[in-house]
């Protein structure tokens, strides 16, 4: 389990790097994505973990392709 | 098949993301206390550049060097562009001042690096946030004497030759050159990856050599001189009429029937 346990640490300071540039600010990402890791700090079954790492993996996606979008129509939005 | 030895100049500008003030004095915009980041034409260049190595061998792009002309606080942009996929970078390390040098001291400085490093292409952004200039590439394309695709929306390497798409009014425009070559990118080339943070970690082992403005041939003193700088007017809320009679009557007032 110890290899497991690395995987959520180092997925959890990955999003909370993400999300030191969250539009809404840092601290209602921090709460949020706490939250979240804290509901699943119970799962014991080993696949169960790595399903949630799979759908951390999947937010961390997500918010890497939010940043773009808002980055890309900023600069069409002024350079056309 | 040539091996491309890559170039990528970037530069810290104030974040896209962050309203610009003017400062008391009305010379320049306030640059203390506000975020900044990569210009995001700049991460274009770098993307692309790395793109290139992945779409061909690891052979083909020999090295890609990123360079940063700036305060001593550019050196976390290099990381970032480090971070992303560059080979190692140079820091060219300027005072942190109001006036930023002009594009034609930033092409005289990339020209001597282009010849010192035996460089062969250099990608960098069609123009910078802050002060959109839209010239240090055709400048250095002019110094160097060689070809120059700007605006980039493809790049594709072909031999010994570039295949460029450029965005142009009402179409694209497709140009073929020889290496070596200037290119400046566009909005639509790629879509950047983000720096992240094992990545960033990574690329603090990469090397990144400090150099200063004294290092190079180039007089410092910018030919322009900031007049002054205002924060645009407010915009003119619109108004309201009642009926036809009143939209009629005020569109004759302004002149318009």
């Amino acid at each position: 389990m110890t290899t497991l346990r690395h995987q959520v640490l180092n997925i959890y300071k990955e999003l909370l790097y993400l999300g030191k540039t969250y539009p809404l600010g840092y601290t209602y990402f921090r709460t949020r994505c706490h939250k979240a890791f804290s509901k699943n700090a119970g799962l014991t079954e080993e696949k169960d973990v790595k399903m949630a790492i799979a759908r951390a993996e999947f937010v961390k996606k997500e918010i890497e392709a939010l940043y773009y979008l808002k980055k890309y129509r900023a600069m069409r939005e002024r350079y056309g | 098949m040539s091996t491309l030895r890559i170039l990528v100049p970037v530069k810290r500008v104030i974040d896209y993301a962050v309203k610009p003030r003017v400062n008391k004095a009305q010379t320049a915009v306030e640059i203390a206390g506000v975020k900044h980041s990569m210009n995001p034409f700049d991460e274009l260049s770098v993307e692309e550049s790395v793109r290139l190595r992945e779409k061909h061998t690891a052979k083909t792009v020999e090295d890609i060097l990123a360079i940063s002309i700036g305060p001593p606080k550019a050196a976390d942009t290099l990381r970032t562009a480090m971070a992303m996929g560059c080979d190692r970078s140079i820091h060219v390390e300027v005072p942190e001042k109001d006036e930023m040098l002009e594009p034609l001291q930033v092409a005289k400085v990339l020209k001597e690096v282009v010849e010192k490093e035996g460089r062969n292409l250099v990608i960098l952004g069609k123009q910078s946030i802050d002060d959109d200039s839209s010239q240090t590439g055709q400048m250095l394309a002019g110094l160097l004497g060689w070809g120059q695709a700007c605006g980039a929306s493809e790049v594709v390497l072909d031999g010994e030759y570039l295949k460029v798409t450029k965005e142009v009014d009402g179409g694209t425009e497709v140009v073929k050159g020889k290496l070596p070559m200037v290119v400046t990118t566009d909005l639509r080339l790629n879509e950047p990856r983000y720096a992240s943070l094992p990545n960033i970690m990574k690329a603090k082992k990469k090397k990144l050599e400090k150099m200063k403005l004294e290092d190079f041939q180039v007089r410092a003193a910018n030919r322009l001189k900031n007049l002054k700088v205002t924060e645009p007017p407010p915009r003119q809320g619109g108004g309201k009429v009642e009926d036809v009679d009143g939209l009629i009557s005020k569109l004759k007032e302004l002149g318009a029937l």
